[in-house]
């Protein structure tokens, strides 16, 4: 049940950022395989001669006492993704 | 206990790490036993703030006694449990951390134990705490050979160090970085196959990706999932595009 609650608010999301523009999901742009180890930076999506803004979903695991509280190794992947230029959408269970 | 995860009982771990805070207040130990205390909580992700209160200021007084591998273990623990006091101390202790490992006297040990240096300068840049110099150090081609290549208990610590200098350091750090083929053979070790119709065979946080994955394949078609960040295994990134 949780999880049907998660699909459901993230696809929530994501129908309400696909209606505003230069925010664009789901629309398959044919790009190669990321080499593995090699990392990836968001203006590498694009459609047409635009770029989209790239969601990033990362799944967490929420700490016994603490809402969210992340632990700092965990913010700082965060941070790394929005230096890449992704934007970071943490889902905790 | 310090090596116990889920099977230990997390209502009594907590009154346990409360009654060891007086301990920790008045104990005249070394730093080592000290620092079994504060990894305690880290397994569970209890943070008793009293109990690292004490070891912290534990840790300010008597930082030149402290091996480097209890200031790995200490920013560790700050680090994993999101220690606030409230006061700022663990930051500072973190600070002087930093600036403890760059002194000459520790030399000969970091020589000895670069994996402890390694696994601190990590800890310390989740605070955005870091030495370029350092970096460059353990990020060496010589070290890397010698010291990580072999060593997969490593091989989270050393992506991560060469992801940082590449992303959060990229303006201002001018050392080397790890060669494309370890990354490829490293990140080939750490990243575990996304497994999504085998549901017996799924831990939580797999079927939290499943069941998205599920979801937008119904209403947008097949999504992508790519490991943005090596060094993150899986718990992890998917995006669409």
């Amino acid at each position: 049940m949780r999880n049907q609650n998660i699909c459901k608010s993230i696809v929530d999301l994501i129908l309400i950022l696909e209606k505003q523009k230069n925010v664009a999901a789901f629309h398959s742009t044919p790009h190669p395989p990321w080499p593995l180890g090699e990392y990836i930076s968001s203006d590498k999506f694009t459609k047409g001669n635009t770029n989209l803004t790239a969601l990033a979903f990362v799944v967490s695991y929420l700490s016994i006492g603490k809402t969210l509280d992340m632990d700092e190794g965990f913010q700082c992947k965060i941070k790394q993704l929005q230096l890449l230029g992704f934007v970071p959408i943490v889902v905790s269970y | 206990m310090r090596k116990s995860t889920q099977s230990v009982n997390k209502k009594w771990h907590a009154a346990l790490l409360d009654k060891l805070v007086d301990v920790a207040r008045n104990a005249q130990n070394s730093i080592p036993y000290f620092t079994h205390m504060a990894l305690l909580g880290t397994k569970t992700r209890i943070c008793n703030n009293n109990l690292m209160t004490a070891i912290v200021e534990r840790f300010r007084t008597n930082i030149k006694e402290a091996r480097i591998k209890d200031l790995e273990r200490i920013v560790l623990a700050i680090t994993k449990l999101n220690f606030k006091s409230g006061t700022g101390i663990e930051d500072e202790l973190c600070r002087e951390i930093l600036q403890e490992i760059k002194r000459p006297e520790r030399k000969f040990e970091i020589e000895e134990f670069p994996q402890g240096l390694a696994a601190c300068i990590q800890y310390l840049a989740y605070k955005d705490l870091y030495c370029p110099s350092l970096f460059a150090y353990i990020l060496s081609p010589t070290i890397v050979r010698t010291v990580f290549e072999k060593r997969s208990t490593y091989d989270v610590t050393i992506l991560f160090l060469d992801s940082y200098a590449r992303i959060n350091l990229k303006e201002e750090y001018s050392g080397p970085y790890l060669e494309k083929s370890m990354c490829a053979d490293i990140s080939g070790r750490l990243q575990k196959p996304i497994i999504m119709d085998d549901h017996e065979r799924l831990i939580s946080e797999d079927l939290v990706l499943a069941s998205v994955s599920a979801a937008i394949k119904k209403c947008f078609g097949q999504p992508e999932f790519v490991h943005v960040l090596p060094y993150s295994s899986t718990l992890g990134s998917l995006f669409q595009i």
